[in-house]
């Protein structure tokens, strides 16, 4: 366990430093809308890897209700994490298709990109393998740092609201 | 009415449907107490094989595509506000719509418990995770009611 936490730090850090270079460069996507985004409203991640709940049902002291807890928390994690990696193929299947007919390509900016999504993809796969053996509240700061770092490199998404059926203009999220 | 007041601000761009928003909110929803039972509401409002959403008073005052979208806006709303809510929060909203079923509270959470009609009181189309997340809170919420009028005996 204790190798797996120190793998992680590890990947932590030199994410950051990758992070660091690529902010230089400021890349956008050319994909206008990308299926990570919208299969992701922030709060999902907050909400699957907070220990608000689990706190609460804790105070209910029955033990079934903890097991099926971490049962149903462990099942989130691995939907949003699968969802991520869906993601991060997709834009980067994008990006590729996209490149194909690019005629000022960068060596370099296509390597530290290829770098990019392949750190995500490891990170997910990472924690994917983590919360079957941990509590799923343990790999917060791991998970809400993967959705910052894809935040940074995606479009910005359309609120969860917005939808194809209805035509909306804007939608506010104050009151949700 | 500060639930509707708040909710014009999801700007429908057709002119009715926006006018029959407001109309659902103020005459319907905000007598409603809960978001878990505006939840069932709105579903109820819902065709099982169509999909499309039918209010008779809303379709005959602006019209039945007006009428739909309104309906549409508002219970997709009130999803997004129940699968951000706490567990704590999910719960207490369980308990409030317990309560005003006028249902005996054993068989309602029999009947819930084991088969799931909040399944079929989501939206059409709605991001699958989201989705995910509120059915397995309501399933979690249904386990704590559950757990607190049949506790589980102490270890020994």
């Amino acid at each position: 366990m204790t190798l797996l936490l120190l793998a992680i730090l590890v990947a932590l850090l030199l994410g950051f430093a990758l992070l660091r270079v690529l902010r230089a460069d400021a890349w956008s996507p050319d994909s206008p809308a990308s299926p990570f985004v919208d299969a992701h409203p922030k709060f999902i991640a907050e909400a699957v890897f907070s220990s608000r709940d689990w706190t609460f049902i804790q105070q209910e002291l029955s033990p079934p209700l903890n097991s099926l807890f971490l049962l149903e928390r462990r099942a989130l994690a691995v939907h949003w994490l699968r969802d991520c990696l869906a993601g991060i193929r997709a834009v980067r299947a994008n990006h590729l298709r996209q490149s194909r007919h690019s005629r000022d390509l960068s060596v370099l900016a296509e390597a530290k990109l290829l770098l990019l999504f392949s750190y995500l993809s490891a990170l997910c796969r990472c924690l994917l393998f983590t919360v079957q053996f941990v509590h799923p509240a343990a790999p917060r700061a791991v998970a809400l740092y993967v959705q910052n770092l894809a935040a940074n490199i995606l479009p910005p998404t359309q609120s969860p609201m917005v939808f194809s059926r209805v035509p909306v203009t804007e939608v506010s999220r104050e009151r949700l | 009415m500060p639930e509707a007041q708040a909710t014009a601000t999801a700007v429908l761009v057709d002119y009715d449907a926006r006018k029959a928003y407001d109309d659902l909110w103020r005459r319907s929803l905000s007598k409603i107490s809960g978001d878990l039972n505006r939840l069932v509401y709105l579903a109820a409002m819902r065709d099982y094989n169509s999909g499309r959403y039918h209010h008779a008073g809303l379709e005959s005052s602006f019209g039945f595509a007006a009428a739909g979208q309104a309906l549409e806006v508002a219970h997709r709303e009130v999803f997004w506000k129940l699968a951000q809510a706490s567990l704590e929060q999910l719960v207490n909203e369980l308990e409030l719509y317990v309560r005003n079923s006028g249902e005996s509270p054993e068989e309602l959470l029999a009947t819930w418990r084991g088969l799931q009609p909040y399944r079929i009181a989501l939206p059409l189309s709605i991001d699958p995770l989201a989705a995910h997340l509120l059915l397995s809170n309501l399933k979690l919420g249904l386990e704590v009611l559950h757990s607190r009028r049949h506790p589980s005996p102490p270890h020994p």
